[in-house]
């Protein structure tokens, strides 16, 4: 039985597994690491997830939904196929789906994972994620932070000490940590990042530039558009990863646009982007209180972290060698899968120590309106302190606690956890009756808070905010779940073709559209009849090419030329 | 149990084996199965560690090296940063100005060294990140600044600037172009300042104008109106108000923070001490950051005082100079009225009482110039008339 490590990412999920001594990312059914985290409902209410629904996003926008990792833990719903969804439920849905793949690729059945989460979620956040965990069928008893995550994986059989700084830059998060490794230790020394901070914002930068120049009003162009406009500024930039300069052609309304970018314009627009990726380095610094002498080098992890700009910055703006990660998209499912194997115990890292740091302050609420933290941010998990409180009018009776996570000076504006109160305290002058506030917060993320004044003990356990959802409510939510049927996977990548051809369609100048609408027509007819599974594979091979020319606009059509298609074993029943 | 003994080694300041120990005891506490004893571990190794650092010789300062090119003709030249140990602030008594002199010549020397160091990789830094505010370090400065400026009891004391301009953490921002400009915009943009504090805040920027880094059009940044009009030599212009926060309010402020200071320092305190100058500043600047509209309040309440005063002053004389014209004008118009009565009346005019002078005036006041005309015509014609 088990236990698997999942990436849980804004844009793309992966998961991984420890075995036969090494680690292993589970493949999806299309034989990719990679699943992108994104669901979409199909016409029949089935829940289709990954490659396929990313198609849909242009195609059925609707119904369609991405990026919903930020919307963790908050009220937002999403409204698709009649009903409306949390955030949660559509994690649920992607984590299902991975963990059927790695119960296909594993053979046996998977009922327990660790999942990871941006070192900067609150606890809102990672119930929700625990929660959808839960949903989907697994028991989710921890959470690792990402950037945790590829430090064990960075230390794994690496025998020298050193202290690093990861910069996790993904699709719409930041999150930096200061690492010291050493033996089999790895500790987290402070933690900061950016929540509203990643690919995206540059994807946007783009965008805005492109409308700029181009003299198009924002207002005018319809929400499709748009969708299209991102997907293009996209696809720019990672473009201008391999050269300098980049262009693109853009279709709106059967009008020719041009977008176009160079590494050294991005900087110059984004100058506001890369000071706030330059802030949360200098706290972090500061936090662990280590000079930069101390630091051996800077690793660049997350998708994002492979533009040029990025590590250039970086390497500009510190003196130490910057590293960018062999392969920035998986190192994290690898971590996870490392972290999962030491809960695990599993023979190989059951050695290994991932000393982790709470990243927020917890705290409760004084007199004036004022927070006053009693475990304080990066203190290393797990971690208990004590504080004594007293009371501050003559004759007070009673004293109230509220928990607040978080670091804003004004108590509340943080993230209210509960509340414990103090009752019948002895009636005295003030400042002569004092309770003591112990907090104890372990890697499980599990509060535990003890008050004692007096005669009195209070005690209580905070696991999971949420429990206000009910045991009840949620074991029927998860009944309504399990009946909503993920799509099945052998039709997969005949439904993702499709969907592409689909989406192309849509996207493509009119004259290519008349050549693609053939070939659709084409694949479907060879697909109703009865042929073997060599001719349906190859005619999926003949359509994903041609999708993949139209896709890069390199398509030159003269004419539609039908020789070109024509099926080679026609001509030779002909020569026979 | 002391933390010797938990970490199971003899004390030492060897930070490195230190951490040997500790990883070797935790694969006999893994904290998964001995939460308590790693907990006991992990503290004492903290504590350890923090020994060890204290011990170590001189202040690990949280140093970042700015690593921020320098415009020089579009070519990228970047600093490399150098941990330097900070220099006491707080050097005790004013600075005589040959010291003053000399502290910004070191502090040339120091900029002119850093420049050519450039790292192994610079082939590779093909982007040039000077328009990039990193760590917001620019927009902090400004701030800050802009705060000291608009506090007059701060803003012409060259100690003051003497001290912010020359910390550490800022220095390498000078050597950016487009920098100083947007400083000297900041300066140009405040009111207050004497022409000392000009004179210096000029001396010191233009040190950093270097052979490579030609003036556009023969201009240096220093050479902007405002910094040109201070400039002016022997222009004295009597203080109208005291440089100081005018309202009740700003003046407890300040008054508050004074006695801060001198709680913080046990003894009554001198802003011409530099010791003193040096604590007062510290206080004031992070109250000042979390109550910037309260600041800008105090320095337009100011700003507005001096030009009501100002006003006030100018209508005054413009209203003195009004009264004397009119006051002249109604003296010669009373000749010239008198001659017109005489010529009216004959030699009797004069023998007209006041009263009636008055009000023969007051009659024809305003119909006089109207009516000269009209009774030139008269007299021509009462003249001819009595001639024939």
């Amino acid at each position: 039985m088990a236990v698997i490590g999942i990436d849980l990412g804004t844009t793309n999920s992966l998961a991984g597994v420890w075995r036969n001594g090494r680690i292993e990312l589970i493949p999806n059914t299309f034989g990719e690491y990679l699943t992108p985290s994104v669901v979409s409902f199909g016409e029949d209410g089935e829940i289709l997830v990954g490659k396929v629904a990313k198609e849909r996003l242009i195609t059925a926008p609707a119904v369609s939904f991405a990026e919903f990792k930020r919307n963790m833990g908050t009220s937002y719903q999403y409204f698709g196929n009649g009903k409306y969804y949390t955030a949660e439920d559509l994690s649920s849905f992607v984590l299902r789906r991975l963990r059927e793949d790695a119960e296909a690729y594993l053979g046996e059945p998977v009922t327990e994972a660790v999942i990871s989460v941006p070192a900067y979620f609150n606890d809102d956040k990672r119930c929700a994620t625990k929660n959808a965990g839960k949903l989907a069928g697994l028991t989710v008893e921890r959470l690792i932070n990402e950037p945790s995550a590829v430090a064990l994986k960075h230390h794994m059989g690496v025998e020298d000490a050193e202290t690093f700084i990861i910069f996790d830059f993904g699709g719409g998060t930041l999150d930096v940590s200061l690492v010291d490794a050493f033996d089999n230790m790895v500790e987290i020394q402070a933690v900061s990042g950016d929540n509203n901070l990643g690919g995206k914002d540059f994807n946007e930068l783009i965008a805005e530039d492109f409308y700029r120049e181009n003299h198009l009003d924002k207002a005018m162009v319809t929400g499709e558009e748009q969708g299209i406009i991102l997907k293009e500024a996209e696809a720019l930039k990672w473009e201008l990863s391999r050269q300098d300069e980049a262009e693109r052609t853009v279709y709106i309304r059967n009008q020719e646009y041009r977008m176009r970018m160079t590494n050294q314009h991005l900087i110059h627009i984004g100058k506001e982007l890369f000071k706030r990726m330059s802030m949360p380095i200098r706290r972090v610094i500061n936090d662990s209180g280590m000079s930069m002498e101390e630091i051996d080098k800077l690793i660049l992890v997350g998708g994002s972290s492979k533009m040029p700009v990025v590590s250039q910055y970086l390497k500009t703006l510190l003196d130490i060698p910057v590293v960018l990660d062999g392969s920035p998209d998986e190192s994290i499912a690898a971590g996870v899968g490392i972290a999962a194997a030491i809960k695990e115990r599993a023979g190989d890292v059951k050695d290994m120590i991932l000393a982790d740091i709470c990243p927020f302050s917890l705290g409760t609420e004084i007199y004036d309106g004022s927070f006053s933290p009693i475990i304080e941010r990066n203190d290393t998990l797990p971690c208990s302190r004590t504080r004594e409180y007293v009371t501050v009018e003559d004759y007070q009776s009673e004293m109230t606690f509220p928990i607040y996570q978080g670091d804003n000076m004004v108590a509340r504006e943080n993230l209210l956890l509960g509340t414990m109160s103090v009752t019948e305290l002895p009636l005295e002058p003030k400042g002569k009756v004092s309770a003591r506030v112990t907090f104890m917060y372990d890697i499980n993320g599990i509060l535990d808070i003890r008050i004692v004044s007096g005669e009195q003990a209070l005690h209580r356990v905070i696991m999971n905010k949420k429990m206000g959802l009910s045991e009840a409510e949620l074991e029927a939510r998860l009944e309504e779940l399990r009946k909503m049927t993920l799509s099945s996977v052998e039709d997969e990548n005949v439904r993702y073709l499709l969907e592409r051809a689909n989406r192309l369609y849509q996207e493509c100048t009119p004259s290519v559209r008349e050549y693609l609408a053939a070939q659709i027509s084409r694949f479907r007819q060879i697909l109703s009849c009865e042929v073997n599974a060599r001719a349906r594979r190859e005619a999926c091979v003949q359509l994903a090419v041609y999708l993949e020319a139209v896709e890069r606009n390199k398509f030159d059509f003269d004419g539609f030329d039908e020789s070109f298609f024509r099926d080679d074993r026609e001509d030779e029943d002909e020569d026979v | 149990m002391n933390i010797w003994e938990i970490l199971g080694i003899p004390p030492t300041e060897d930070i490195g084996k230190i951490k040997s120990a500790y990883a070797g005891q935790a694969k006999l506490y893994h904290p998964e199965e001995h939460p308590e004893e790693f907990k006991t571990l992990q503290s004492a190794y903290k504590i350890a560690v923090k020994l060890a650092k204290s011990k170590r010789e001189g202040v690990p300062l949280t140093y970042l090296p700015s690593g921020q090119p320098t415009e020089t003709n579009g070519q990228p030249v970047e600093t490399s940063g150098q941990p330097m140990h900070g220099q006491s602030m707080e050097t005790p008594g004013d600075m005589p100005e040959s010291e003053k002199d000399s502290a910004l010549a070191e502090m040339e020397a120091d900029i002119s060294q850093r420049e050519p160091e450039s790292r192994k990789e610079t082939e590779e830094s093909v982007f040039d990140f000077s328009g990039v505010d990193a760590y917001g370090d620019r927009e902090h400065f400004l701030r800050q600044f802009s705060l000291l400026a608009k506090n007059p009891y701060l803003r012409n004391r060259v100690e003051v600037w003497d001290y912010f301009l020359h910390q550490n953490a800022f220095a390498y921002l000078f050597s950016n172009d487009g920098f100083r400009q947007e400083l000297v915009r900041t300066i140009c943009s405040l009111s207050g300042w004497r022409r000392k504090t000009v004179l210096y805040l000029e001396r010191f920027l233009s040190a950093f104008h270097t052979q490579e880094n030609r003036p556009k059009d023969g201009q240096w940044e220093t050479d902007c109106r405002a910094f040109r009009l201070k400039k002016l030599p022997k222009l004295w212009l009597p203080a109208f108000c005291t440089d100081r926060f005018i309202r009740k309010d700003g003046r407890n402020f300040h008054r508050h923070l004074r006695r801060r200071v001198c709680q913080m320092a046990g003894r009554e305190i001198d802003l011409d001490v530099q010791l003193d100058l040096v604590r007062y500043i510290k206080l004031y600047l992070p109250y000042a950051e979390a109550n910037e509209a309260y600041i800008d309040q105090l320095y337009r309440g100011w700003r507005f005082e001096q030009s009501m005063v100002f006003a006030g002053i100018v209508a005054v004389c413009f209203f003195a100079v009004v009264a004397e014209i009119s006051f002249l004008q109604s003296g010669r118009e009373a000749e010239v009225q008198m001659d017109y009565l005489m010529r009216l009346y004959g030699p009797e005019a004069e023998s007209l009482s006041g009263e009636e002078k008055k009000t023969l005036r007051r009659d024809y006041n305003d119909y006089w110039r109207y009516a000269e005309e009209a009774i030139d015509d008269v007299l021509e014609r009462y003249e001819n008339w009595e001639e024939k």
